[in-house]
């Protein structure tokens, strides 16, 4: 059993070091920008400072954190200050540009990266971090049916990116 | 190497590098130290309280000015269903807790675009999702896009009104605390350490960007307009424009800060 109120500092140190670079991944994924990622992962670690309640184990509050950077990246999405943002491509680093950086597997990531924030976000958390739709369905507020229809969708567009170099931009 | 091996490959090449994990946890400790992280669901709180009012206000004096004296009676705001509602988009504005306080803050918010048209093209419940790129055997239609990522570059044409509209450019001494003329916005600096961006009252939407090696926060002030701010061998300098700096030109307009605080001689 983990209770975040009992040294909030500490449990936030151990969070950072044991999922940091999951929340980040997750974040970069979703907003495709490495300064907001990284406020992301602040601004997740603050809601786990903040928060009264206890965690079964360390996967349940990996999921928990998950759970919150989503719901992060989707307000910010949404936050007005956001859409009046200008794009800064020519200046900071972007998913992309990463992606670019890498000698080797790079096509792969810059694909799912070009997909729309529905797919690429769905197809992560069940790739790479290896959740079940059904996990993923609790993680994105969606229903499990809905969570496979993206995967599948998803993995289609993706094909077709990777085979016909289509550009799903969003 | 397949499809999944080479994300899976990729994605472990991308870690949160040393330095932001110091500046995390320094603002973060910062957050817990001065007890500002405590504050946050009191601000919320009001905040809420504002819009309420606020929206009220508005919706009572637009009722009498378009005369329709029934929308006081029956409708808008007498209900408080208008009220529910701006208070949750208030909420989801800056906050995101998990499980059922933040479904409970968030009712009757739609995030997503495609959420109210639920995808009935069910998959079988124990489909095999193979491969990242596996044929999948069925057409889909192409072009998916979503409004709410949509990037707007209208702002370009104004980079010159930005440089001129320059009103102050600050440098600020070391241990210097910065108030803003409505006192909303303090800023403390302290040498040789980047500021804090839970410094800035959680109401200013910040975020940092590295330009030319400079950690740049800026800041939307009390009109909404973005300004900017950033720290240099222990010094802190500020930008304020009366029309806001625009994002897509921050490089252009430090570089010209850069300029004018070398031609003054305080650089």
């Amino acid at each position: 059993m983990i209770e975040i109120s009992s040294n909030p500092m500490k449990e936030v140190e151990e969070a950072l070091a044991l999922f940091g670079n999951d929340i980040y991944r997750l974040s970069l994924m979703y907003l495709k920008n490495t300064q907001d990622a990284e406020d992301i992962v602040q601004d997740t670690l603050l809601k786990l400072m903040q928060y009264n309640g206890f965690f079964n184990n360390r996967e349940h509050e990996k999921a928990w954190l998950l759970k919150v950077a989503v719901n992060l990246c989707k307000d910010k999405l949404k936050s007005a200050a956001y859409k009046r943002n200008v794009s800064l491509y020519d200046y900071q680093d972007t998913l992309e540009s990463k992606a670019e950086s890498f000698e080797e597997g790079n096509e792969v990531l810059e694909a799912v990266a070009k997909l729309p924030v529905k797919y690429r976000t769905v197809i992560h958390l069940y790739y790479y971090e290896g959740y079940s739709s059904v996990e993923i369905s609790e993680i994105m507020k969606k229903s499990d049916s809905t969570v496979r229809s993206l995967l599948r969708r998803g993995r289609m567009l993706l094909q077709k990116s990777l085979k016909g170099g289509e550009d799903y931009e969003c | 190497m397949n499809a999944n091996e080479q994300y899976n490959k990729s994605m472990n090449d991308i870690q949160l590098s040393d330095e932001a994990r110091k500046r995390i946890l320094a603002n973060l400790t910062n957050s817990f130290n001065d007890g500002t992280y405590q504050e946050e669901t009191k601000t919320k709180k009001n905040n809420i309280k504002t819009v309420v009012a606020t929206g009220g206000m508005v919706a009572a004096a637009a009722a009498i000015i378009v005369g329709v004296p029934f929308l006081l009676k029956d409708g808008f705001g007498t209900d408080g269903t208008s009220e529910m509602e701006m208070a949750a988009d208030s909420a989801s504005e800056d906050a995101a807790p998990a499980d059922e306080a933040y479904e409970e803050e968030s009712a009757g918010m739609d995030y997503d675009s495609e959420a109210s048209v639920e995808e009935t093209d069910e998959a079988a419940a124990d489909e095999d999702y193979g491969e990242l790129t596996e044929e999948a055997g069925e057409e889909v239609e192409e072009g998916v896009a979503e409004s709410t990522e949509e990037i707007t570059d209208d702002e370009t044409s104004e980079t010159s009104k930005n440089l001129d509209s320059i009103t102050a450019i600050e440098q600020l001494h070391a241990d210097y605390i910065y108030e803003d003329t409505d006192g909303e916005f303090v800023l403390k600096c302290k040498k040789g350490k980047a500021l804090g961006v839970y410094e800035i009252p959680k109401s200013c939407s910040c975020f940092v960007v590295s330009l030319n090696h400079k950690a740049v926060t800026t800041y939307f002030d009390a009109s909404g307009y973005r300004q900017a701010y950033w720290t240099e061998n222990g010094y802190a300098y500020s930008i304020t424009s009366k029309e806001g700096i625009t994002k897509g030109k921050l490089y252009d307009v430090i570089a010209q800060a850069d300029k004018l605080l070398k031609t003054e001689g305080k650089k």
